[in-house]
């Protein structure tokens, strides 16, 4: 594209065809102190086809129509009929009123015997679900036909209340269920005013819920530790990673000794659950775990603590932060959560253009001084030279390849942090350190890297990195083989005195420099990465798993920029700890407001917050630790003054479970399997700090968890949408390429909400797994809620979910009856399964029953099945017993009948390759 | 007068005659007018519902319209501005509206520079939304609905040296706002691209 600039008007130039003419208006010749402006305006032009805004749906467009020619039909017998008075009711209503019931009003005859109502909750689709809903008439009602003949569905028992004869009030007897489309109606004949005039039409009041928080089933209880092995004695240890294969990465001042895995028997193990953010300490709790709690850790001699009491009631979570979300539960589930749902859990970078290596050239780049070609540069000291990049906002030297709108350099690929999260609090030069590598068992240990700071492991597990003392008050980067068979290298020197490196694959570094983020690769080339934030000299930064989010303390200001739109999470409370699951989904940070450390859990562009942990009294929170299958964080928490703890809160339910009431333990890990924690231990007053190892129990079976499964499915709605009929393939591909775009963005609209009502293993294909997901578009006055059905096949591998097949059904009409919104299945240690259902409607009690439930396993059928029903959650849990091997399959329908009596339209099955415990489970939200 | 003004000019005045003949208006402007209340409002039934409270009062102030030189359109955006300040005002708390942003989707290849764009476009129309309601509709009315400075001026009531000045600071302000959030600001010089 070529640019017709202010160079081109002094020229004396005519424009190149096609420029607006009010753009040389608003932007004059004369302006040349901005002789840029015409062009970005320009800019702003050419993204007109990618405005905001949807066209009309077709129905609404030809029914408005309709409307208008017969209001125009109407009025042209007005001319003769002055007596007609719709355009005085229309007028009455008023434009608020239209923009809530302007439908409900045109369809009513102009007649001023007609019955009008409205309500504010009229085309809601957030609404509380504690909320009433109001009803106003325009006159004064027969109150008992109106509530004879006023529903609700889903169907939900309810008391009808007149503040006065033309103004009800329905107040659900429980709240109602979050993320579902509801329709009040009232027959027509129903709607009788007190003078005996009806309405034209059925009076309809359609509205849906905000997407809710609260976990539908009880919280599941926190993992048990089962054993503590010490596997080293470390001098001076300062950090603490694991590699692939389950290697141990210890930072270590001085000798390390491993131990084997000894087991612990002097560690008080108990253990308490802590739900509860807010929740009153209990007087003289010693313990920030406990005191929240209320319920001290009891020191257990036993290495064998038993699982602490649960408080399910605790769960709701307010957040100590301002947090735009209420205080609620943890969001459990992304699959149910609506219009928020945060669609990124595919997590696959965009189409990145990888910062290309300079030419080789013996012209010294501007910017990178000096820049090597195929080979380190030869400086003075052999190694590339840090020292300079261009800004973010900078112009970047020509022949590095600029990023441009379209091809941004991205970093390329996944990266493992460096002992992450460091916490603001102790930003700046650490110990020098000696690297070790440790085997699980703690039976050997090699060092790899002498006395260096800031270590990274390559997220491929074969390369570990660290910034060593060089000459000058330079720090050099050095990075080593872990199988110990390959010569220290020195790969770059810095200036900066206490620099960041962090891998983004096994072959190329992210560092930071004083006015950027280089890319460095093992081969020793330079490239700019524009992470849209200068990280300057005494910032640091943590990336992403999926290598598309950055957080970085420029400034001693902690935030997390997106690689790919290159703009900041509004996380305006953060103030360190930012680890990503596994899945990319979320965001697990400490924020803080009001000297309050909250542990917090987001999506992963940093919307929909809810607090996970804190602690009153200011305990400080840190070393978050994501478990492998993503459902649990581990993390310390120390009082002022005093050693930290180690802990594990299980974001499903918000359980928060003490792994160790004895202080001074840090820097978390999880093995591969999510079935144990190791961490360091550091007695205050000692030196050496133990290795120690804990044993998980109750921690789900390893696998992809059917919640990041669920959030790959809501990411790819919308791209099934879009592909419809195309090949497998491509739908995998395109799915990959916009994992981070919300479905909502792509189907404005169209969908409401949306229910990953089954994820369930495919026998045949191991990691694969069929998602059935319902997409809702809420109920207008014209027509109920309607669905669409999509059945995907996602594949689960590296923490990543791909779907290689979609189908979809037609837009259809909700069925009658109650529905099922989303399943969890569970297994319990005394061999029961339980399955459980989320109704969008109350059930009739007296349909719940074996009549309505079938469980078989292969071609028997299970008959001694426990149903309970809660009308609080809408549950309905199927427990069964110890079951034989085979393919379970659950059917549940009618006679099942919601409290109007309506049986359930459609019967819901699901099928299982195998008993239970297969899945890591997901209550439903 | 232009052939095509020439045509509406007619139809307006049929349509004055004999209200049936509205619908040959509304066919042609319905498409564009709820868009931009799409746009504004983000709600698809809140845009619904501006959409009929347009077209219901050009229907029924019809008969006072009076041709002023300036398109039907800058009449139906006008009283579409209205009823969305409006509807912000019974608001008390405006849904976010370009989340949306891009919202057509053809489905055609390439999808991943199809994407860029959107991202692209979503930040440039979050920055104009971001910006004084004057200066919104503004930019918005310009480089959305690729409407003239006078009609502009007619639709929001001010001069068109007023709009100038409006659209003239609001673009600064948006590049402005892409820059300091940290965006890459789009491609002010051609050969800054690679």
């Amino acid at each position: 594209m070529s640019w017709w600039g202010a160079a081109g008007r002094r020229r004396g130039q005519q424009p190149p065809p096609g420029i607006d003419p009010d753009l040389l208006a608003i932007f004059p010749d004369g302006d040349t102190d901005d002789p840029d402006l015409l062009e970005f305006a320009q800019h702003l032009q050419s993204l007109r086809g990618l405005r905001p805004g949807t066209p009309p749906d077709p129905g609404f467009q030809r029914g408005l129509r309709a409307r208008l020619l017969a209001e125009a039909r109407q009025r042209r017998a007005r001319r003769f009929d002055v007596g007609v008075k719709l355009g005085a009711g229309l007028g009455m209503a008023g434009v608020a009123l239209l923009a809530v019931v302007a439908i409900s009003i045109a369809l009513v005859p102009p007649t001023t015997q007609s019955v009008l109502a409205r309500s504010r909750q009229a085309g809601t689709h957030d609404l509380a679900p504690t909320q009433a809903i109001q009803l106003s008439f325009n006159r004064p009602m027969s109150e008992t036909a109106v509530e004879a003949g006023l529903r609700i569905r889903p169907a939900v028992p309810y008391t009808a209340t007149w503040i006065d004869p033309q103004h009800l009030v329905i107040r659900p007897q429980h709240a109602l269920t979050p993320d579902v489309s509801y329709v009040v109606t009232i027959a027509r004949t129903a709607a009788r005013a007190a003078d005996g005039a009806e309405a034209a039409h059925a009076i309809v009041i359609p509205f849906g819920t905000a997407a809710g928080r609260a976990s539908a089933t009880p919280p599941a209880p926190g993992p048990r530790v089962t054993a503590v092995v010490e596997v080293a004695l470390a001098d001076g240890a300062s950090g603490l990673l694991q590699g692939p294969g389950g290697m141990l990465y210890v930072s270590a001042t001085g000798p390390l000794a491993p131990t084997g895995a000894r087991a612990i028997r002097r560690i008080p193990l108990a253990i308490g659950v802590t739900p509860a953010v807010g929740a009153r300490p209990a007087s003289g709790a010693g313990s920030p775990l406990g005191a929240l709690a209320g319920t001290v850790p009891t020191a257990s001699p036993s290495a064998t603590a038993p699982t602490g009491p649960t408080h399910p009631s605790a769960r709701a979570v307010p957040s100590a932060s301002p947090s735009p979300t209420p205080p609620a539960a943890i969001t459990t589930s992304p699959g149910v959560a609506g219009n928020g749902v945060a669609a990124s859990a595919t997590a696959s970078p965009l189409p990145t253009t990888t910062p290309p290596a300079p030419p080789p050239s013996a012209t010294p780049t501007p910017g990178v001084t000096p820049v090597p070609s195929a080979t380190p540069a030869a400086t003075p000291s052999g190694i590339p030279v840090l020292s300079a990049g261009p800004g973010p906002t900078g112009t970047p030297p020509a022949s590095t390849g600029a990023p441009s709108p379209t091809s941004r350099p991205t970093v390329p690929a996944t990266s493992r942090p460096a002992f992450q999260p460091r916490s603001p609090s102790i930003a700046g030069p650490g110990p020098l350190t000696t690297v070790f590598r440790l085997t699980p068992d703690g039976a050997s240990s090699v060092p790899l890297l002498r006395s260096v700071r800031g270590v990274t492991l390559s997220p491929d597990g074969t390369s570990v990195a660290g910034w060593a003392d060089g000459t000058g008050g330079s720090q050099v980067l050095e990075v080593a083989n872990t199988s110990g068979a390959r010569a220290v290298e020195v790969l770059a020197r810095s200036a900066l005195a206490d620099p960041t490196a962090a891998w983004l694959d096994g072959g190329h570094l992210l560092v930071s420099t004083a006015s950027g983020l280089l890319s460095v690769g093992l081969d020793g080339h330079l490239a700019p990465v524009d992470a849209g934030v200068a990280i300057g000299a005494e910032g640091y930064f943590v990336l992403a798993p999926s290598g598309l989010d950055l957080y970085s303390v420029p400034g001693g200001r902690p935030m997390v920029t997106n690689l790919t739109t290159l703009t900041t999470l509004p996380l305006p409370q953060l103030v360190g700890g930012p680890v990503w699951s596994p899945d990319g989904t979320h965001l697990a940070y400490v924020s803080a407001a009001g000297g309050v450390e909250t542990l917090e859990l987001a999506n992963a562009d940093g919307s929909d917050p809810t607090a996970l942990f804190a602690d009153a009294r200011g305990a400080h929170i840190a070393h978050l630790a994501y478990s492998p299958q993503g459902r649990f964080l581990a993390f310390t928490t120390s009082r002022p003054g005093g050693p930290p703890e180690l802990a594990v809160v299980d974001t499903a339910t918000g359980t928060v479970t003490t792994l160790s009431a004895r202080p001074g333990m840090t820097d978390p890990v999880w093995n591969a399997a999510g079935s144990a924690v190791s961490a360091l231990e550091r007695a205050p007053g000692h030196r050496a700090a133990a290795v120690l190892t804990f044993r998980l129990s109750d921690v789900g079976a390893a696998g992809p968890s059917p919640s990041g499964l669920a959030a790959a499915a809501a990411a790819t709605l919308a791209q099934a949408q879009v592909l419809g009929p195309r090949a497998q393939g491509e739908a995998a591909r395109v799915v990959a390429a916009s994992a981070r775009i919300p479905a909502a963005t792509l189907f404005p609209g169209r969908f409401n909400r949306d229910y990953v009502v089954t994820t369930t293993p495919i026998a045949a294909a191991a990691g694969t797994f069929a998602v059935d997901v319902h997409l809702i578009r809420d109920a207008t006055v014209t027509r109920p809620p309607q669905y669409l059905r999509e059945q995907m096949t996602v594949r689960v591998a590296g923490g990543r979910a791909r779907v290689t097949a979609v189908t979809a059904s037609v837009l259809q009409p909700v069925p009658s009856g109650p529905i099922v919104m989303q399943t969890s299945v569970t297994g319990g240690t005394d061999g029961t399964t339980v399955f459980r259902l989320q109704f969008d409607a109350d059930l009739r009690p007296s349909t719940v029953s074996a009549h309505a439930v079938s469980l078989t396993v292969g071609d028997t059928v299970v008959t001694s099945l426990q149903l309970a029903f809660s009308p609080v959650t809408r549950t309905l849990a199927v427990s069964a017993g110890p079951l034989p091997p085979g393919p379970l399959t659950l059917t549940v329908g009618a006679p099942l009948a919601d409290v109007d009596g309506t049986p359930m339209g459609v019967p819901f099955h699901l099928t299982l390759p195998g008993t239970m415990p297969s899945l890591e489970a997901a209550p439903p939200s | 007068m232009s052939p095509a003004a020439d045509d509406e000019a007619r139809l307006i005045d049929l349509a004055k005659r004999d209200p049936e003949a509205f619908g040959a208006l509304y066919d042609r402007y319905v498409t564009q007018i709820y868009r931009f209340a799409s746009a504004r409002l983000g709600s698809p039934d809140a845009a619904e519902d501006v959409t009929s409270e347009v077209f219901f009062k050009a229907l029924r102030a019809l008969p006072r319209y009076r041709t002023t030189g300036h398109p039907f359109s800058a009449w139906l955006y006008q009283i579409a501005s209205n009823a969305i300040a409006d509807h912000h005002r019974g608001r008390r708390h405006p849904e976010a509206e370009l989340e949306e942003a891009g919202d057509v989707v053809d489905g055609r290849p390439p999808v991943e520079e199809t994407v860029v764009a959107r991202a692209e476009a979503a930040r440039v129309w979050a920055a104009i939304n971001a910006l004084p309601e004057q200066q919104r509709v503004a930019m918005t009315l310009k480089y959305a609905e690729d409407l003239r400075l006078a009609e502009i001026g007619m639709i929001m009531g001010k001069t068109e040296g007023a709009i100038k000045l409006l659209i003239h600071r609001g673009t600064r302000s948006v590049r402005a706002a892409l820059a300091v959030g940290g965006a890459s600001a789009p491609p002010v010089r051609a050969e800054r691209a690679p």
